[in-house]
């Protein structure tokens, strides 16, 4: 979890460019049901020879306190490493927070400075997505001028409230070097635990004075780098997870089983179906009449849409509570729970059973451990069983069509809160019918290749909620710049373009675009070529620097297709071979005709979605180069005719 | 622009100016709620129906302190608007027990509902208080019940004890505003000076005495005269109104926003004394200059480094024998290596020079005033220069304002006098790094007021050399890049690459496969171009029978980045540049060259274009390079430039085309 704080807002900067917005704006339909459960805050990247030398945590449970006390010793070998020496610890306004010492050491190993008390500052910890929480950095600096140096700080947090006694990995920052990383666990000797570790982690465990100590000790750990189409970071790296079987956060739970977790945050729940007289009148106004259940599930997931908005506002135990439905009413804004216990308190209204469904959410979110109930999800979403079928619902989202889950919450385990039934189940997949993505483009070219274009557009899955939240979010001046910015033609004004969705629960969009555009033959040799569009791959990596297993989240499905009409009669026209590339990655297809003046192509690219091992990546790799080369030579030859 | 000043004595004048109803806080007429768009933006997702602002002294126990309310209404037409409903309020702590404090937070969401206008009120618990830094506060609220239809309405007052802080106005705003008014109640004891930018007259501007009379001190009064010390006056209030301002819209390669949105600058300039006499708080440049020497935080401080700076150069710089170009190359040197910059701006140094030293970090006025100390002890004049970053918008020089700085470099005013800064090491010791570069600064030297230009006009050079051997038979070409980048270019490359092969070898990828033996040279050298080498594979593409090669390898500008017909704003690309390829391309045996691309040759007031083929034997060579003459290109240069921008984009993508013999 240590980079749980990854995106630490820096500034309200309202001017920002629109990419940067749009991309925010496509991301903030978002999480946080954030558990704090590490206290670091800082996870920069960059190229380093420096080395986290020793990294120590013990945590101490005693009278139902948790006692962390952490410890680094970093060394930094040049300035360009010193943004290690910029420190910041995170901590909760309900937790305790003591810095035990701080300071340098110099290259002959002596002491060369202590921190100051008046050095250290302390400001709000914000990040991405919530509006206001009650969480602090404490900052300070510890630089020095002689290099190589190296820095140590041990800070001890102490909590009352916890639900998990460890979260531990022996990495500290992305790309750096830990050379040692211990973790020591002191536990009542009959307090019970549940361990989660992979066997690589060696640990001892022994008993002392009353006390269960357990020990891990891992050396020369190097995180590994990020890697495309592949489990994420926070999957691969070793980790050791320690929850109690039994705890209390709010009210008294237990990690025993999923359902015994179900269950725990069922009753930190209770009582949150507060819905006011008024809106229950509402409900009930609104559904007068109607009796098939979907058409009520629309009904008032729209009204939800229409008049609450995601605001995340989150003070102590508010990571895991909700806020009641109630607040919601009042305030018709909220986080993912309030707003999901809101809903489901509608639905209830209007006689129809729900779930609240915790879930990892992310494009490409860690997987569920399904053998080691605990908490592992930021999310909360909204099960809502209609005879053998499920409706699923997004609550935060102001545009999802109902009973749609993107690719933020698509194909995974997730925890349906249901009493002792509690249990995990499977959120489906975006299948590649479901993200189909369509162009059709329209050139009508003069014998310089100046003319016009017309683009008709059909998305679904990832293009769908892009162009959704262009169109819901975006000025139509920002809207303009982000499409000529984005698409891939070049020489061409765009003049008038839509956006049209044939009713708000239509999960594909229709998009058409016209405009101007000139010089679309390129001159080379005795020919005048036309470059059909090109389809955009993903970008894949050198094999060589490949090592994990290759995860593809989310399919891809695409077909182009073009029709250029030129002057008939001024050109001979050489067509490129078509071409079928079949692989059990994915397939892509190019065919290319001439009917009278017009040049027809078509184009079919599929990735699909699934998890192969290492060894298949070469074959993927391959596949990918292989479009490339396809697209290289997929030009058609025009030879002017006297 | 233009330059007011506020005069104490004021010829009054009435004008009749309807207030309307509905600027009272809370009074949400029929019209407004059923309003659907702006008839002057029909597009705009959101209007500021008003923002008024008055600034007022009011006595305390010390004497006056300024309190301001600010009320403003915003109609929601569309969810794209929705954000207008969070709130932030930001406001000042000194650290040495003074502060601003919010009185008070009013805020009203108003909704249509079954025909009647109602009001939900912010909650008191759902106002926030963010810590934002040490000195910065936030308070925080949200809008409740906000939909497509909405009004919401705020009124606040804050409370500042500092006098050089009489709030600013913004006029303008990212959404459109019908009405914007600002009042000044002055009391006689201060004068401000103020400026208005982005507009050169208010659409309604009233000064008058106020009817209420004030005190200041003990008034005694026998038969109607005062025969106490203290005396009694009357505030004299300064309205100034502007209607229907558009939006304000951003546009890329523009210095600041701060130089363009329309707002109105208040500046302390004098300072009358109840009790006779005046005092100018800031009324010329040279006053500012003296006021920086004697201040604790500027000149003291550069003064106090005297010690350290003279120990280190007893110590750790040894600069017998050094010609003055040596000795500035190893004094900045020393800074750069020996001192972490922060990331803070400050025209003020931020603690002691002791602890300066000791901590080996600190903001830009506590490294640069250090620098400035130690090329004096070093036998060099050196003098600090205040400058205003380039996000920090532009300074006018006609008016001493104090607020427009934010950042101090040096002087050092030797053979070759030049400009210093101590907080970046990727450049030479006599160049700025690019945030500094924006205008002017002043040079702070007792007895002269000396602007000194920031810009160097020296041209950052990027030259590119490509050589591409085509393989026929494996249908590859192979390919060695190698760059050398000097001045701004290559500081850019550093600071973006960090000297990470494998970040060099990244970026490189989208023209280039199989990337090997990535070399860097120079990174830590400030005065050698930065230069990395290395060599990589791309397939060679086929048209027909013939071989198509790519020269530029897509390494030059390959899409026009300027989308907008026209431009208000000028283009301020910070420097001038100049992108040279010497490519050459070796003809494969069986092959000859079908065409070549056209020769190309522009040279204008804006832009320098070259490309020029040529045959030499088996090798092709091809001699090209595009410069961008100015920094800054006004808005009626835009079309030329963005016309010269599509030349660089056909002429720098086209292709060579080979055919078999």
């Amino acid at each position: 979890m240590s980079n749980a704080f990854e995106k630490i807002e820096e500034s309200d900067n309202r001017y920002r460019s629109s990419r940067q917005h749009l991309i925010a704006l496509a991301t903030r339909e978002n999480l946080i049901f954030v558990l704090y459960l590490l206290g670091f805050v800082f996870t920069p990247y960059g190229p380093s020879q420096a080395q986290i030398i020793d990294y120590s945590t013990n945590i101490k449970v005693e009278k139902n306190r948790k006692i962390t006390e952490r410890s680094y010793l970093i060394q930094v070998n040049n300035k360009e490493e010193s943004w290690l020496s910029e420190v910041g610890l995170g901590y909760g306004l309900s937790e305790k927070i003591e810095l035990l010492e701080a300071y340098v050491i110099g290259k002959d190993g002596k002491v060369a400075r202590k921190i100051h008390k008046k050095e250290i500052v302390i400001k709000s910890h914000r990040y991405s997505g919530t509006f206001f929480g009650d969480r602090f950095i404490k900052a300070f600096s510890l630089n020095w001028s002689e290099y190589p140096y190296r820095i140590k700080y041990t800070y001890r947090i102490t909590q009352d409230k916890f639900i998990h006694v460890a979260d531990w990995r022996p990495s500290v920052f992305k790309g750096i070097t830990t050379l040692k990383a211990t973790l020591q666990v002191e536990l009542p000797e009959y307090y019970d635990v549940v361990m989660n570790f992979p066997p690589t982690l060696s640990h001892i465990s022994y008993q002392e004075d009353g006390k269960k100590i357990l020990r891990w000790e891992l050396t020369d750990y190097k995180p590994a780098k990020g890697e495309i189409f592949a489990p994420s970071d926070n999957e691969v790296e070793p980790e050791v997870t320690i929850v109690p079987h039994e705890f209390t956060y709010g009210t008294k739970g237990s990690f025993a089983s999923w359902s015994s977790y179900g269950q725990f945050i069922e009753m930190l729940n209770a009582g949150s179906d507060d819905l006011p007289t008024e809106e229950k009148e509402k409900v009930q106004a609104m559904i007068e009449g109607v009796t098939d259940q979907r058409e009520i599930i629309r009904i008032l997931y729209h009204y939800l849409q229409d008049n609450t908005r995601y605001i995340n506002v989150s003070i102590d135990i508010g990571g895991l509570k909700p806020y009641p439905a109630s607040y919601v009413a009042q305030n018709k804004y909220g986080d993912c729970k309030a707003l999901t216990v809101y809903m489901k308190a509608f639905l209830a209204e209007a006689g129809i059973q729900s779930f609240y469904t915790i879930i990892n959410a992310g494009d490409n979110a860690r997987r569920v451990n399904e053998n080691f109930p605990s908490h592992q999800f930021n999310h909360v979403i909204l099960a809502v069983p209609v005879g053998e079928d499920t409706v699923w619902l997004e609550n935060t989202s102001k545009t999802a069509p109902v009973n749609y889950l993107g690719t933020f919450t698509q194909n995974r385990k997730a925890l349906l809160v249901n009493g002792k039934q509690s249990q995990l189940i499977n959120i489906p997949k975006l299948a590649i019918a479901d993200v189909l993505e369509t162009n059709i483009f329209a050139f009508q070219l003069d014998e310089n290749g100046n003319g016009s274009v017309k683009i008709k557009k059909k998305v679904n899955g990832e293009a769908f909620e892009l162009y959704k939240a262009l169109g819901a979010q975006l000025q139509k001046d920002e809207q303009k710049k982000y499409i000529l910015t984005h698409y891939p033609l070049n020489n061409w004004e765009l003049e008038k373009w839509q956006i049209t969705q044939l009713n708000r629960d239509e999960k594909e969009l229709e998009i058409t675009l016209a405009g101007t555009c000139s010089d679309q033959y390129r001159n080379i040799g005795k020919y005048q070529v036309i470059q059909p569009v090109m389809i955009e791959v993903p970008p894949f990596e050198d094999p060589a620097n490949r090592n994990r297993p290759v995860r593809i989240s989310l399919p891809i499905n695409r077909t182009d297709s073009s029709t250029y009409t030129i002057p008939q009669d001024v050109f001979k026209v050489e067509l490129p071979a078509d071409i079928i590339i079949n692989t059990a990655f994915g397939k892509y297809a190019a065919r290319f005709s001439q009917e009278g003046d017009k040049i027809v192509i078509f184009k079919l690219f599929q990735l699909y979605s699934g998890d192969h091992p290492e060894s298949a990546y070469n074959d993927l790799y391959s596949y990918i180069k292989s479009i490339e080369k396809a697209q290289k030579k997929s030009a058609i030859l025009l030879t002017r005719l006297l | 622009m233009k330059l007011i000043f506020l005069p104490l004595l004021l010829i009054i004048f009435h004008q009749g100016y309807a207030q309307t109803s509905t600027r009272e806080f809370g009074e949400i007429s029929n019209e407004e709620i059923n309003m659907t768009s702006y008839d002057k933006d029909p597009d705009a997702s959101a209007v500021i129906l008003f923002d008024i602002g008055e600034s007022i002294f009011f006595d305390t126990d010390q004497g006056y302190d300024i309190r301001f309310t600010r009320t403003k209404r915003i109609k929601i037409f569309d969810q794209k608007a929705i954000d207008q409903a969070e709130i932030s309020i930001p406001i000042y702590v000194d650290g040495f027990g003074k502060t601003e404090v919010v009185k008070s937070i009013q805020a009203y969401t108003y909704n249509l509902e079954d025909g009647k206008i109602v009001g939900k009120p912010v909650d008191e618990s759902a106002i926030f208080e963010e810590r934002r830094s040490e000195n910065v506060r936030v308070k925080k609220f949200v809008f409740p019940d906000v939909k497509e239809g909405s009004i919401i309405e705020f009124k606040y007052v804050v409370e500042t004890p500092f006098h050089f802080n009489l709030p600013d106005w913004f006029f303008q705003d990212e959404i459109p505003t019908v009405y914007s008014q600002y009042s000044v109640k002055m009391i006689p004891f201060y004068q401000y000076m103020f400026l208005l930018q982005g507009t050169s007259k208010f659409d309604f501007q009233k000064s008058e005495v106020a009817k209420e009379k004030r005190t200041w001190g003990v008034l005694t009064k026998a038969y109607g005269q005062n025969l106490g010390s203290g005396i009694e006056f009357q505030d004299y209030v300064h309205t100034y109104v502007l209607e229907n301002l558009p939006a304000f819209k951003d546009a890329s390669y523009i210095s600041s926003i701060q130089d363009y949105i329309i707002k109105i600058d208040f500046q302390l300039a004098k300072f009358y004394s109840p009790s006779g006499g005046s005092r100018d708080i800031i009324s010329t440049w040279p006053e500012m200059i003296k006021e920086l020497l004697k201040e604790e935080k500027f000149g003291k401080y550069q003064k106090n480094c005297d010690k350290i700076a003279r120990k280190i150069l007893e110590t750790q710089i040894d600069l017998t024998g050094k010609t003055e170009t040596e000795k500035s190359e190893l004094i900045t040197a020393y800074v750069r290596s020996n001192f972490v910059w922060n990331g803070v701006y400050g025209k003020y140094a931020s603690k002691s020079p002791k602890e300066f030293f000791a901590q080996k970090t600190g903001n830009a006025a506590d490294i640069n005033l250090f620098l400035a100390s130690l090329y004096e002890n070093a036998g060099l004049e050196a003098h600090p220069v205040i400058i205003s970053t380039r996000d920090h918008g532009k300074i006018k020089t006609d008016y001493p304002f104090y607020h427009y700085f934010n950042y101090t470099i040096v002087l050092v005013n030797g053979e070759a006098p030049f400009l210093a800064d101590g907080t970046d090491s990727y450049l030479p010791y006599n160049r700025l790094p690019p945030r500094c570069i924006n205008e002017t600064g002043l040079l702070v030297k007792p007895g002269t007021v000396t602007w000194m230009g920031l810009s160097n006009g020296i041209v950052s050079v990027d030259n590119k050399q490509i050589t591409i051997w085509p393989d026929v038979e494996n249908q590859k070409s192979t390919v060695n890049l190698s760059v050398q980048a000097n001045e701004y270019a290559g500081y850019t490359y550093k600071a973006n690459f960090l000297n990470d092969t494998s970040a060099i070898k990244k970026f490189y990828e989208k023209s280039l496969d199989n990337i090997i033996e990535v070399k860097t040279f120079n990174y830590d050298h400030p005065v050698k171009p930065y230069a990395f080498n290395f060599r990589g594979e791309r397939d060679l593409e086929y048209i027909g029978d013939h071989i198509v090669i790519s020269p530029f390898l897509n390494l030059a500008i390959t899409e026009n980045f300027f989308k907008e017909k026209t431009r208000s704003y000028p283009v301020d690309f910070l420097y001038a540049a100049a992108k040279s390829f010497k490519i050459s391309v070796v003809i494969p045996k069986g092959y000859k060259i079908e065409e070549f691309p056209e020769a190309y040759k522009l040279d204008n007031q804006l832009a320098e274009i070259k490309v020029d083929y040529e045959q030499n034997g088996i090798i092709i060579q091809i001699d090209a390079k595009y410069f961008f003459k100015k920094a800054i290109y006004q808005p009626a240069e835009y079309a030329d430039l963005k016309g010269c921008i599509d030349a660089i984009v056909k002429k720098f993508n086209e292709q060579i085309v080979l055919i078999k013999i």
